[in-house]
């Protein structure tokens, strides 16, 4: 498990360091994909199967997707894609950071736990450990709370989609103040005086 | 063994009626035509908070772990989840008869700000990094939702987008750090946390991450970049609900947080054994408080010299507000109790000030506009003398000039800072609050000396508006000098929270 465990790894940095320096964004969106799969393949050799299968299915399948769409309708010529120049100094200060944050994450793991790497093989997992079953028993009896918590989050998703995005927010009726209420949807120059 | 029990039931009751009253008012914003469902939606909004108040002082003053560890309760969680059910209230309040003005009033974004509430109250008594996290979401979505709420104006749309973009990097970042955390501790309790010390510097980094997160939300710099453009682009009722609601739930969050850490108030005589690694890390975390107090405090301030906007100038106001509660968790540091009490008090005080100053930018918007620089206010004196006059008190307090609450909070903030011994750290926020009475009393002036301009008619204001106006004019001068309860209830709350460990 260790050597898959690591060749996941690496193929899930390389993917990810090709991903950020494609220009187009179809074929960043194909490192992508590579990349999540990677991050499936080391869920799996850390027994943890189910959260595999599910990252496939949402993260390869369904947000990848939503990305391809997102990218097929903006539809950026090769004259945008060109135009847009990176300065120089955005890579590297990304660099120094990244390197800055790697370095700070190795140091302290060096640091708390000197010479204490253990292979995988001494830290075996329960039986069951991962499993859809052993899933679904954790998260419908210790995590209900935070389960029923995150229906809330999708209420509140559902419910600021409608505020941002609906196209008549309020149906016409009649106002209560003398002016009638402005339309709701309307561009106006107002910004001119707000900037 | 059973992991929900009807206690638990009843500890969750709080964050349960805020959902359940969200839900209905959805659900009646669906259904409800004609003018009162506004109102109505409003009250059944109020009505919701204030039965969660009760409820949240009954359920949760006895303290201690529910829900299986998840929830901390105790008089901690009780003060700050108060201060943000007053919060929600008072801009529920407000927003009668302005947000149908200016467009936006429909069903969810009632139920929005009660979405937010829940996440809020929820985060404030939050113990677990699980349902930490899925409560600050739904506070953050709400509320970025909520400043894109006038969509007739491109400025709300970009000051949203901001918001979100910086907002999911932040939420990302602090997911990073409760990773490295988990991995550091083995746990994700916090309570649990700040006996473990296997392997301090990762642990540190892990608090460190969740600290940058919780820096966004507060609007500490150098992580400030969207606090002018949301607060100036949301519509005037939801910049105070966002000023004083997500700074609280944040700030509660942050000081939980810290304790964690296991440093607060940590002395070297106490611990024998790794006793310099510990030295280090409380030095380093102590250190990082500062500067980020030090560039808060002086930023803020020296930045909202430059604005002429009224919403931008009281977002900046806002960000140096956040340097002088840093100077709380600074002292808490070293003097947890005294530190702590400063934070609690001060975010009380900071709740009534800056939702009265928004209060008058809501009852003085024209038409569906917001009040826009700040010659707007010119005249007001003359125009409506009450309304400027709880303006007044309002900025005199945001000064922190003595007979209001914002002196009171000032000095409880300074004092732990003394204690604690930061003389510097102090003596700079009182150079920054001397240059703040400059751009504070601009309106002022503007309101008292200059004639009545063309701009703005100040036309009678809705009644609702005006009752939070006068409240939080009257809560600001009253609390301060009514006496000792305020400061006695957020002392007992911090001892709880202490011993609680």
């Amino acid at each position: 498990m260790d050597a898959l465990y690591f060749a996941f790894s690496a193929i899930a940095v390389y993917t990810a360091l090709m991903m950020v320096t494609r220009r187009h964004p179809i074929y960043a969106a194909g490192w992508m994909l590579a990349c999540l799969a990677s991050v499936a393949g080391i869920f799996v050799t850390l027994h943890a199967s189910f959260l595999g299968v599910i990252q496939v299915l949402l993260y390869a399948g369904a947000i990848l997707v939503l990305f391809l769409f997102v990218i097929m309708l903006l539809n950026p010529s090769k004259e945008e894609l060109e135009a847009e120049r990176v300065a120089l100094w955005q890579p590297v200060a990304g660099l120094v950071l990244g390197c800055f944050f790697a370095g700070l994450l190795v140091w302290a793991v060096l640091g708390d736990a000197p010479g204490k790497a253990i292979p995988f093989s001494e830290y075996p997992a329960p039986d069951g450990f991962g499993s859809t079953t052993d899933f679904g028993a954790t998260i419908y009896d210790r995590y209900v709370v935070a389960f029923e918590l995150i229906s809330v989050l999708i209420i509140a998703a559902i419910a600021a989609v409608i505020l941002v995005g609906k196209r008549n927010l309020r149906p016409a009726r009649p106002g209560r103040t003398s002016e009638p209420a402005p339309p709701a949807h309307r561009e106006t120059t107002e910004e001119a005086v707000h900037a | 063994m059973s992991w929900f029990t009807w206690t638990d039931l009843w500890m969750l009751a709080p964050v349960v009626i805020m959902v359940t009253g969200a839900l209905i008012t959805l659900l009646v914003g669906a259904m409800a035509r004609g003018a009162a469902a506004g109102t109505g939606m409003t009250f059944l909004g109020i009505g919701t908070s204030v039965l969660a108040a009760f409820v949240t002082a009954f359920a949760w003053s006895h303290g201690g772990a529910a829900v299986g560890g998840a929830l901390l309760t105790g008089p901690f969680a009780v003060f700050l989840g108060l201060v943000i059910l007053a919060g929600v209230a008072l801009a529920l309040l407000y927003s009668d008869g302005y947000a149908h003005r200016m467009g936006f009033d429909v069903g969810e974004y009632y139920g929005l700000i009660l979405l937010a509430g829940a996440g809020m109250l929820y985060l404030v008594a939050a113990n677990d990094l699980i349902t930490l996290l899925i409560a600050f979401e739904i506070m953050s979505l709400s509320v970025y939702a909520l400043v894109a709420a006038d969509r007739r104006r491109r400025a709300a749309s970009e000051g949203a987008m901001k918001y979100f973009v910086l907002g999911a990097f932040a939420s990302g970042i602090l997911l990073y750090g409760m990773a490295l955390l988990y991995g550091a501790t083995g746990t994700i309790y916090l309570s649990d946390m700040a006996g473990v010390q296997a392997a301090p510097m990762l642990k540190l980094i892990g608090i460190g991450l969740m600290l940058i997160g919780l820096a966004f939300k507060v609007g500490a710099v150098p992580f400030h970049a969207w606090v002018p453009d949301a607060y100036q682009g949301a519509p005037a009722s939801v910049t105070g609900f966002m000023a004083v609601a997500v700074k609280a739930a944040a700030f509660g969050i942050l000081v939980r947080v810290l304790l964690a850490s296991g440093l607060l108030g940590w002395h070297a005589s106490e611990t024998a054994t790794g006793a310099s690694t510990l030295a280090t890390e409380h030095m380093l975390l102590t250190n990082v408080l500062v500067v980020l107090a030090i560039a808060t405090m002086v930023v803020g301030n020296f930045l909202a010299l430059a604005q002429n906007d009224l919403k931008r100038l009281l977002a900046y106001s806002g960000i140096s507000h956040t340097g002088y509660v840093l100077i709380g968790l600074v002292a808490a540091m070293v003097l947890p109790a005294e530190g702590v009490t400063a934070v609690l008090y001060y975010l009380a005080a900071y709740t009534a000030m800056t939702i009265g100053a928004f209060a008058v930018l809501v009852v003085l918007a024209t038409g569906s506009r917001d009040l826009g620089p700040i010659e707007d206010l010119a005249g007001l004196a003359r125009r409506r003398p009450a309304v400027a006059l709880a303006m007044t008190v309002c900025l005199v307090s945001l000064v922190g000039m003595p007979p209001t609450v914002g002196f009171f909070g000032k000095l409880w903030l300074f004092r732990a800072g003394l204690d604690a011994g930061f003389p510097g750290l102090v003596i700079l926020a009182a150079v920054s609050t001397m240059v703040s009475i400059y751009y504070y009393l601009r309106p002022v002036l503007v309101m008292y000396a200059a004639a009545p301009g063309e701009a703005a008619s100040h036309r009678p204001v809705p009644t609702a508006g005006t009752v939070v106006l006068a409240a939080a004019a009257l809560a600001t001068l009253l609390i301060g000098v009514a006496g000792p309860t305020l400061y006695d209830a957020a002392r007992a709350s911090a001892e709880a929270l202490l011993s609680l460990g």
